[in-house]
């Protein structure tokens, strides 16, 4: 699955000698807005405006994975919820989510989000979870949810929305 | 003015690292004197680690970006600059001959071979190369692909056979089957692995000491992402603990299967080893500089 953000800005990292008088602090390095370099060196996590696109790849592998991981240890959770975890874990440190871009299409505003998706692959997911010892009606309820029909891009825009009314 | 005068003219002069005064010296000069250091240390990726409980509360998390640390030994197809150099060159076999495709004459999980073929086996031969293997002449068998980690003339070893689709574990190609080596570039290195065992990182590493293949923390694919023009992309991974384990170091790989080993381009210490039981996630990000 690939999943796509028309962005109009996002982070990037610089060298800090780039930023003449540029003072880090302990508070940049813990917010992870600064880094060290093995040198001795610094970086800084710097904002760019100019148009471009931000790709996340999760594969079905890696969404099994994590469901049978999670369901093994008594979570529950459909295959939305964790292609939402996983891109909300690595999206966070390329983009915000002012960055995405809004699109017209026939009248109606909305953000610039695809995803290309194959779909479930249910044999995987059972594979993954005999893995994890994970059987019975218990396998069977985290497959029920991993079939649950979902609409990634409409839930990666309610979170969007979600996180502009909360100020993000 | 002379050819002498022309040639010996300053084009441009370094400037002391701090900008303070420094003692002039020619390119030649300088480049026997880098002879005589040792290599130093390369940051070419930082890693970041999350622990949360089960119920999702976060229970640990690093200050910041850890360096890492970059395995640059010339020991074969097992450090960065090779990996670099072969995906982004093409690799000194490219396109190297006939044999890059043909009919397998035995296939097991982790060889296909070809009693007529003529592989290269100089140097790093096909390591870090890709296998397609297809349907035989007949038309019987699945499509798969594997990561070659080493190979002799006739026999091409692989990590392990790769259904391309999912990334899964494949079943084995027909005995008699089709296949290509991709032979320009090499697969990637988008796995990532923790390990339990206390040692510090070296340069000269070529495996993860001391791997983790237990209680959830097995070899697994990262996500993969990257804003076009940026200067980084990240791989990330959440691992759900089923036991206590207490981690020490990571590192990433260019094949999934563990004894087969594959590229480890990077590595890092965890320096505060945290503990995790069972229902813990340790999320885990790496980002990696590319320019």
């Amino acid at each position: 699955m690939v999943i796509t953000f028309g962005v109009k800005g996002f982070f990037d990292w610089e060298p800090a000698e780039l930023h003449p008088g540029v003072q880090i602090t302990q508070k940049d390095v813990d917010q992870k807005r600064a880094k060290k370099l093995a040198d001795g060196r610094w970086a800084i996590r710097v904002e760019k405006t100019q148009p471009s696109h931000h790709d996340t790849c999760i594969t079905e592998v890696q969404l099994c994975d994590y469901i049978a991981g999670r369901t093994a240890v008594g979570a529950e959770l459909s295959r939305q919820d964790a292609v939402m975890y996983l891109l909300g874990q690595s999206a966070q440190h390329h983009v915000a989510r002012r960055h995405v871009c809004e699109v017209t299409v026939g009248g109606k505003t909305h953000k610039a989000v695809e995803v290309s998706d194959s779909g479930p692959v249910p044999e995987l997911l059972k594979s993954c979870l005999e893995a994890r010892s994970v059987t019975g009606p218990e396998a069977e309820a985290a497959l029920a949810r991993y079939l649950e029909p979902c609409d990634l891009v409409a839930a990666i825009t309610m979170q969007h929305a979600a996180a502009v009314k909360k100020g993000a | 003015m002379s050819r002498t005068g022309s040639a010996a003219k300053i084009l441009y002069t370094a400037p002391a690292v701090g900008g303070g005064r420094t003692k002039r010296h020619t390119v030649l000069q300088a480049s026997r004197a880098r002879a005589r250091r040792k290599e130093a240390p390369a940051t070419h990726s930082h890693w970041h680690l999350e622990i949360r409980d089960r119920r999702g509360r976060l229970k640990y998390r690093d200050v910041g970006w850890r360096t890492n640390l970059t395995t640059d030994a010339a020991s074969g197809y097992t450090n960065r600059r090779d990996w670099e150099s072969k995906a982004l060159g093409g690799g000194p076999n490219m396109f190297y001959g006939a044999s890059a495709s043909g009919n397998a004459t035995a296939t097991t999980g982790t060889t296909l071979t070809n009693s007529g073929a003529s592989f290269p086996t100089a140097g790093q031969a096909l390591a870090g190369s890709v296998v397609f293997a297809g349907p035989n002449s007949s038309g019987a068998g699945s499509i798969a692909f594997g990561v070659i980690v080493s190979n002799s003339g006739t026999v091409l070893t692989i990590d392990q056979w790769y259904n391309p689709g999912t990334g899964a574990a494949a079943t084995t190609p027909n005995a008699t089957c089709s296949y290509c080596v991709l032979t320009c570039g090499q697969f990637p290195a988008p796995y990532m692995a923790v390990s339990a065992t206390v040692f510090s990182p070296a340069n000269t590493d070529t495996t993860l000491n001391g791997e983790l293949t237990s209680n959830g923390f097995t070899r697994a694919l990262g996500t993969y992402a990257h804003t076009a023009a940026a200067s980084t992309y990240t791989l990330s991974h959440t691992w759900t603990a089923t036991g206590t384990e207490t981690i020490t170091n990571e590192a990433q790989f260019g094949a999934v299967n563990t004894t087969a080993g594959g590229v480890m381009p990077f590595e890092s210490a965890e320096p505060n080893s945290p503990t995790l039981v069972s229902g813990d996630t340790l999320q885990n990000t790496a980002t990696i500089t590319i320019g």
